[in-house]
C-alpha cells in the first residue's frame, strides 16, 4: 500500500549559511530573574517592558534544550526577543 | 478661476494660414484613421449640411465645391504646441484638451500681476498677437470658475472681428463670468454645452429642457433614475456646484529618434525594419533607463508633403523590443502611410514603471516562472539569475547572492526553520 507522505526534499547542492543564528547578550537582571537591561552595541539599554514570556524544552533525548524566552521592548520602543539559556546558564538574542 | 481659448476649427484656419488661396472656400479635414469619413468642416461647409461623422462623398454630393485637405497632424501638434508655450509663459498652469483648439489656463492669483479678468484677456491677446495676429483677433476667450464654467463662456463669446457693441463683462470675443454671476449665467445656456454624450442631450430635449435652468429646476433623483451617474454630473455642472480646476499638464521630456531616408520608401517591410532600428534606439536612451514604455507615437514625412502619424498607448507597458516592435507594426497594419515615406520619426512620450520592464528575475521565454518563487515550473533557477550570481562571485571572490531555505519550517526553535543557500 502507498503511503501518503510527502516527498522528501533533495538536499541543496550549494553551501548552507544559518540564518537567524541566536547572538550572545550580556543582560542586568531584576529581582524575579527578568532583565532589566540589555547590551547592544557597547551600550545598556533599559528595557520598557515585557511583552511575554515563554519556556521551550526539548530534545531531552539526545542534547537537552531548555530555554526560557521574552519578547521585550526596549525604552526607545525597538522590539526584541531575547532567552535565557538554562542549560548553559547564558542569555541570547534571538532574530526572527 | 479659469480661462478658457478657443478656436473653432483650429486645423481648418491653419491651412488657410499655409495656403491663402484657400480664404473663402469651404473646407474640411477627413479623419486621420478613418479617410472615407469628415472630421472636422469649416463653418461655411456646414452651412450646406456638412457634419463631422459625414461620408466623403455625401459631403461632396452637399457641397460641390468642397475642398478637402490632407491631414497634417505633425503640423497642427506643431502649431498646438507654440500656442501652449506662449501661454505657459503667460500662466504656469496651463492644460490642453483632446481638441487642438482648446485650452485652458489656471488664473487662480494673476490678477495681482496682470490686473482685472478684462485686462488679463487683453493681456493674453497681446501675447498671442506676438505669435499670430490671427490667434490674437479669433481666439474666443471664457474667464469663469472653473473649466466647465470658461469653456461655456468662451463659446458663448462672439468672433472678436465681427465685433458688436461691448456689454457689460464681455468684451470683443471675449465672456467674463463672476463666482456671483455664475449660476444666471450657466441658467440660460443650451444644453448642448454640457460635456455628456449627445444620446443624453437629445433625450433632454425630448423631455422638454432645452436650457441649463430647465435641468436645475428637475430633482436630482428623476435625473438620476434617468441618465445614472450622468444625470447627477449634468445638475451638478448646471447649479455651477462642479467647479473643475486647471490642471497643469507636467511638459513631457519625451524621447525623440529619427531616421532620414536618401530615397524616399514605400516596401512596408523596410519601414518596419526602419521602426525596429528607431526602437533600438530609444530604448537605449538614458532618460528612459530605469522605466518602460507605454506611449509612442510614430511620424513620417510623406513625399511630396504632407506628413502620417499615429499615437498608441500599450496596455501593458514593456521595455522588449519585439514587443513593441510587435505592437506598432499591429497599429501601423490599421492606418498606414498613404505615400512613400522620406522621414521616419519615433516619439516616446509616456513611460511605466520600471517593474514592468525586463529584469533580473523575469522567466526565460518557455519556462514559466513559479509565482513567488525564483524558480522555473521545470525547477530550474532563472537563468538571468544564475548568471548575475556566477559574476558577482567572481568579481567579490565570494558568494554574494543566496537564497532562503526552508529547513525545518514549524521549529519551536526559530534558528532551525530556515538557512541561506549559496546561490
Amino acid at each position: 500500500m502507498a503511503s501518503a507522505r510527502p516527498p522528501t526534499p533533495k538536499p541543496p547542492a550549494g553551501k548552507l549559511r544559518p540564518l537567524n543564528r541566536p547572538r550572545p547578550v550580556r543582560v542586568r537582571l531584576g529581582g524575579a530573574g527578568v532583565p532589566v537591561s540589555l547590551e547592544i552595541r557597547g551600550r545598556w539599554r533599559r528595557i520598557g517592558g515585557v511583552l511575554d514570556q515563554w519556556r521551550i524544552d526539548d530534545e531531552w533525548w539526545r542534547e537537552p534544550i531548555s530555554r526560557a524566552y521574552f519578547s521585550i521592548i526596549l525604552e526607545n520602543g525597538a522590539h526584541l526577543t531575547a532567552y535565557h539559556d538554562l542549560m548553559l546558564d547564558r542569555w541570547f538574542l534571538q532574530p526572527e | 478661476m479659469a480661462l478658457c481659448l478657443w478656436w473653432p476649427g483650429f486645423e481648418l484656419e491653419l491651412e488657410r494660414m499655409r495656403t491663402p488661396s484657400l480664404a473663402g472656400q469651404p473646407l474640411a479635414l477627413p479623419a486621420v484613421g478613418d479617410r472615407r469619413r469628415i472630421e472636422m468642416e469649416c463653418a461655411l461647409a456646414a452651412s450646406f449640411g456638412v457634419e463631422p461623422g459625414m461620408i466623403v462623398s455625401q459631403a461632396i454630393a452637399l457641397c460641390p465645391s468642397l475642398v478637402l485637405c490632407e491631414p497634417d497632424p505633425d503640423f497642427h501638434d506643431a502649431a498646438r504646441d507654440r500656442v501652449l508655450e506662449t501661454l505657459r509663459r503667460w500662466s504656469p498652469v496651463v492644460e490642453r484638451s483632446a481638441d487642438r483648439g482648446r485650452m485652458f489656463v489656471g488664473v487662480d492669483g494673476l490678477e495681482r500681476l496682470y490686473g482685472p479678468p478684462e485686462r488679463q484677456v487683453a493681456g493674453l491677446r497681446a501675447r498671442l498677437r506676438e505669435l499670430s495676429p490671427w490667434l490674437a483677433s479669433s481666439a474666443r476667450i471664457g474667464y469663469a470658475p472653473g473649466k466647465f464654467a470658461a469653456w461655456v463662456a468662451a463659446r458663448s463669446a462672439e468672433p472678436a472681428r465681427a465685433g458688436g457693441s461691448a456689454r457689460r463683462g464681455r468684451s470683443a470675443g471675449a465672456v467674463c463670468v463672476a463666482p456671483a454671476g455664475l449660476d444666471a449665467f450657466l441658467a440660460r445656456q443650451p444644453v448642448e454645452v454640457l460635456p455628456v454624450s449627445p444620446r443624453m442631450v437629445r433625450r433632454l430635449r425630448r423631455l422638454g429642457i432645452g436650457r441649463l435652468e430647465g435641468l436645475v429646476r428637475m430633482p436630482e433623483p428623476a435625473l438620476v433614475s434617468q441618465f445614472g451617474a450622468d444625470g447627477r454630473r449634468a445638475l451638478a455642472w448646471a447649479r455651477g456646484e462642479r467647479i473643475d480646476h486647471v490642471r497643469p499638464a507636467r511638459p513631457a521630456r519625451p524621447i525623440r529618434v529619427a531616421l532620414d531616408f536618401p530615397s524616399p520608401i514605400g516596401q512596408l517591410e523596410l519601414l518596419y525594419a526602419a521602426l525596429d532600428r528607431l526602437i533600438a534606439r530609444a530604448l537605449a536612451h538614458p532618460r528612459r533607463r530605469g522605466k518602460s514604455v507605454r506611449g509612442l507615437r510614430v511620424s513620417a514625412s510623406l513625399e511630396d508633403g504632407g506628413s502620417w502619424s499615429i499615437r498608441a498607448l500599450a496596455r501593458d507597458p514593456t521595455s522588449e523590443p519585439a514587443r513593441l516592435g510587435a505592437f506598432l507594426r499591429s497599429r501601423i497594419a490599421l492606418d498606414r502611410p498613404r505615400r512613400a515615406v522620406e522621414a521616419l520619426r519615433l516619439e516616446v512620450f509616456r513611460f511605466g514603471p520600471a517593474s514592468a520592464q525586463t529584469g533580473l528575475f523575469d522567466p526565460r521565454r518557455g519556462a514559466p516562472r513559479v509565482l513567488g518563487s525564483l524558480e522555473t515550473r521545470s525547477g530550474e533557477l532563472l537563468p538571468p539569475l544564475r548568471r548575475a550570481a556566477r559574476i558577482l562571485r567572481l568579481r567579490l571572490g565570494a558568494a554574494a547572492l543566496y537564497r532562503v531555505l526552508e529547513l525545518e519550517p514549524n521549529s519551536r526553535l526559530p534558528e532551525r526553520r530556515h538557512a541561506l543557500m549559496e546561490l
